[in-house]
Formats: structure tokens, C-alpha cells, sequence
């Protein structure tokens, strides 16, 4: 599946924030816990999941391959589509902002 | 150390199952090291406590890197087969889930599924085409019985093979469908699902198909074998097959030969042939020349011909199903008439000028004789007679 923009999964999400610093492998799963405030703990398995079909989609690529290990980072048209995402995620937040005030009415 | 070969679940799909299966072995101290796609592979240890995870790659080999990857997280990679590949993690020392988001392992899953249709619209259109070819064979001229008599059952084990390979192809569609249905709605897999009964089924029915598999090729060697084409002895003998001679009854009689360069006289020859139900079978045919005799329309030198089908069934029950077969495929125009005998179970005969076909049945023998010439029917029918004698029981 090309990404042609909408709802990205958590995943997509996440693995994307991190990236924009490269990193690699289990150093990114731990980068993900971290970036999240140890809100989401990615399994391996959906992180290779995720970054083959990403890469795929050229969200991200590979900075490094010694072999041992496989260092990803962001392209261009990744952080396109993340800042895409934040704005997306960030009107809906703004949309939501009638939650807050009902609180306060409570 | 010790190994064993299990058969594995049919269904490849059967991620949860296959996981508690292998974690049920490892339990045991049987610990998984390859699978195939008939086969998983285990070798003897400590039993333990260890959990099994399945996981599809895109690429069909997982780097040095990936692997590592998860070797970090707590999984240890194990085998692959095709994309499929299998880690392990003692339980004890609660790695991270393999996957922690469903709707994401659902899209690892897309391409298989993708393939997998793809595969069974093939099996699918192999089914047709090998249901069509069998009418074909079977039905052309509408003759089931005579095609399976004669052992070409051949057919029958490739209608089988294919119903089996569509049941399977069918039954992984099912499953995968089901397995990315529920992970798009948020439902992990569940990795201690229940194995045994869906080892067993599809198990047993293998089984069936390899036996009756082995039972056609043994059935084949032993037709290949016993079946041979020769030419005819010109003296009378003691096969089951009527001769020219005794119903034409003229010592003028000669033959009449075409010999091919293998020194078979195409004109004049018998073949034997075996199956499981008719384990004698003969065909013979006979060509004469009575020089000096004209036939009556003054069209060349009288030059009868006979033609002789002869089976000798195991199922006795067949006979009459048999002799409506050879009626069907050897009368092309014209009556044929059932008539009353008091030596035979079932006569059917067809007369015209210069020709007389002659269908019999009894006991165990079944019979028929195309004959072309002037002989009369009592004569070719007291040959018959005698000739039948020889398998009826």
C-alpha cells in the first residue's frame, strides 16, 4: 500500500516521530517508549512490519547498512506527510477543546 | 541426540495453533528447529517452558540485522519457511509481545493473502479443466463402466488429487480471511488456540489420498506388466477368444497379413490386459481371405473379419452395466435386439447383411464379437458358447 495520506496508524505515527532522528533496530524500539513517554511499547515484530512497509512507501529509508545493522531515517516525503499528520491530529485536538470547557463547567 | 519428523497442521495459516503446538513439544522436550511445508522438525532437550511466535516478513530473507533486532527485543529466530518465520523466547523471561498493534500485523499479511487468492483461482480453474478432461474420457461415448473396467482409474485419482488440493486452498483462504479480519478489528492472535483436532482432519484425509495414491500406482506397475499385444497363433488354442476359422468352417480359409516391422501382424493379433476388477481382459482381432469366393455385392474377394472384446469380472454385479457399455460404443446405427437365452444370463445381438455383433453375458464373462461375413448366428453363438465356458466361473 502506497501512503496517499489520511489516518496513519500508531505505529506509522511513532516510528515516523522517532526517525527523525536515525536510529536503528532495538535502539529505535527503546527511542519509541521514549519519545512517547513510555506510552507505546512497539514489539519487534510490528516494527519490522512497520518499517518494511514504510521504506516500501518511502516514508523513510535506509541511512546505513553495515550488515549488522540497519539504520533508518525520514525523507522529505515522510516528514511531509508527519507534519501532515500533527496538523491533522492537532485540529482534532483544537476540535475537542469543548471537552476541556465542559470540565470546567462540571 | 534424538529427532522426530511431525506432519505439520495442513493449514499454514493456523498462526495460534502452531505456536501452542510448538510450545506444547517444548514442554515435552521436543524443541522445534525447522519446519517445511509437510514437516516440523524437533530434537530432543530439557523440556521448558518456551513461547513460539510466527511472523511474516516482506522480504523472503530476514537480515542479519532484523533477526537481530528481535534477538534483542527477547526472540530468538528459529527457522523460516517461505516468508514465514518462527521465533522463540522462554517464558520466563516475558520478552515484549511480537506484536503489539493488530491492525499493523494485518497489513504485514496483505501480500500472502493477495497470492494465496491468486492460487486459488488457479486451483479453482485446474478443477474445471480436470473435471472437463474427465467427462471427456468418461463420458464421450458415454461408457463409464467399460473405461473403469478396463483400469483407467487414472482419472479418478486426479478428480481426488485435485478435490484435495481445492479443499486445502480453499480451507487456507478461510483462514486467512478470518486471521486479518480480526486483527483489523484490534483482536490479537491467539497464540494458545486449540491444535489438535486441526492437525487430525486434514491429517487423516492425506492419509486416504496417499493410500489410494500408492494403491493406483501398484494397480499401474502390475497393468503395465501384464499387458502385451501378440500376434495370433494361426491353430485354434485355448484362449477365451472365438476364431475365424471355426466359424467359418471353410479349409480354404487363409489369412490375410499385414506385418509391421515390430513382427506384429496388425491384422491378425490378441492383446491381454489386467485390472483390479477385471483381472482378464482379451481383444483379438482376425483377418481372412477365401480366395476364389466373391462377396455377394461382386465387391472384391471374401475377406471375412471377427472381432472379439472378452473381461472376466471379479463383480459378477457389473456385467449387465458392462454389457450396456459395449452395446453404446460399438452399435453406431441400427437396432440391436435383447433376446431370451437359455445359456446365457443376457444376449443382445445385432444382424445385418454381412455383418453379426453379438454382446453376451454369463457369470462372471462378458463377451463381444464383431463378425463380418456369412456365417450364421447359431454357429458364431455355439462358439460363444464354448469360448465363455473357459471364464464364466
Amino acid at each position: 500500500m502506497k501512503y496517499t495520506g489520511g489516518p496513519m496508524t500508531e505505529a506509522m505515527y511513532y516510528v515516523l516521530l522517532t526517525l527523525m532522528n536515525p536510529s536503528h533496530g532495538y535502539g529505535l524500539m527503546q527511542a519509541i517508549t521514549k519519545v512517547s513517554n513510555g506510552r507505546v511499547n512497539m514489539g519487534p515484530g510490528t516494527l519490522y512490519g512497520v518499517l518494511a512497509r514504510m521504506q516500501k512507501d518511502e516514508l523513510i529509508e535506509l541511512a546505513d547498512d553495515d550488515g549488522r545493522r540497519k539504520t533508518y531515517v525520514i525523507t522529505v516525503d515522510g516528514e511531509l506527510a508527519l507534519r501532515q499528520e500533527y496538523q491533522r491530529l492537532a485540529a482534532m485536538l483544537e476540535d475537542g477543546a469543548l471537552l476541556r470547557e465542559g470540565d470546567g463547567d462540571a | 541426540m534424538r529427532k522426530v519428523k511431525r506432519k505439520m497442521i495442513a493449514n499454514s495459516w493456523d498462526f495460534g495453533e502452531h505456536e501452542r503446538w510448538f510450545s506444547d513439544m517444548a514442554k515435552e522436550g521436543w524443541h522445534l528447529r525447522k519446519v517445511g511445508w509437510s514437516f516440523a522438525h524437533f530434537e530432543q532437550g530439557e523440556p521448558k517452558d518456551t513461547q513460539y511466535r510466527i511472523d511474516t516478513s516482506s522480504n523472503k530473507k530476514m537480515s542479519a540485522a532484523d533477526k537481530e533486532m528481535f534477538q534483542e527485543a527477547g526472540w530468538h529466530h528459529i527457522t523460516k519457511l517461505g516468508e514465514f518465520n518462527v521465533f522463540s523466547s522462554p517464558t520466563e523471561l516475558q520478552a515484549p509481545e511480537l506484536h503489539t498493534d493488530p491492525v499493523e500485523q494485518a497489513y504485514t499479511l496483505k501480500d500472502l493473502a493477495k497470492r494465496l487468492q491468486r492460487s486459488t483461482i488457479q486451483t479453482i480453474i485446474l478443477c474445471i479443466l480436470g473435471v472437463a478432461i474427465a467427462f471427456a474420457f468418461w463420458f464421450f461415448d458415454n461408457t463409464p463402466t467399460l473405461t473403469f473396467i478396463r483400469g483407467d482409474f487414472q482419472l479418478v485419482v486426479l478428480l481426488l488429487t485435485l478435490a484435495f488440493s481445492l479443499f486445502t486452498v480453499l480451507q487456507s483462504n478461510l483462514s486467512i480471511r478470518r486471521l486479518r479480519k480480526g486483527l483489523q478489528e484490534g483482536k490479537a492472535i491467539n497464540h494458545n488456540a486449540p491444535w489438535r483436532k486441526k492437525r487430525r482432519i486434514p491429517l487423516a484425509l492425506s492419509s486416504v489420498l496417499i493410500t489410494l495414491l500408492s494403491a493406483n500406482l501398484v494397480a499401474l506397475s502390475i497393468q503395465i506388466m501384464l499387458r502385451d499385444t501378440e500376434t495370433l497363433p494361426v491353430e485354434g488354442n485355448d484362449l477365451p477368444i472365438v476364431r475365424l476359422s471355426d466359424i467359418e468352417q471353410n479349409p480354404n480359409l487363409v489369412r490375410e497379413e499385414h506385418f509391421m516391422n515390430n513382427e506384429l501382424d496388425m491384422l491378425n493379433r490378441y492383446s491381454y490386459n489386467w485390472s483390479p476388477i477385471a483381472p482378464l481382459q482379451y481383444e483379438s482381432d482376425e483377418s481372412g481371405i477365401i480366395p476364389g469366393q466373391l462377396w455377394r455385392d461382386l465387391s472384391g474377394t471374401y475377406s471375412p473379419s471377427l472381432r472379439t472384446e472378452v473381461y472376466r469380472l471379479n463383480f459378477p454385479r457389473l456385467s449387465e452395466k458392462l454389457l450396456a457399455d459395449l452395446v453404446r460404443r460399438n452399435i453406431y446405427e441400427g437396432d440391436v435386439m435383447e433376446l431370451e437365452s437359455a445359456v446365457f444370463d443376457s444376449l443382445f445381438i445385432q444382424e445385418q447383411e454381412g455383418s453379426k455383433k453379438v454382446f453376451v453375458a454369463k457369470g462372471k464373462g462378458v463377451m463381444y464379437v464383431a463378425y463380418y461375413g456369412y456365417a450364421d448366428t447359431a454357429t458364431i453363438l455355439s462358439m460363444i458358447e464354448d469360448k465363455i465356458a473357459l471364464i464364466e466361473n
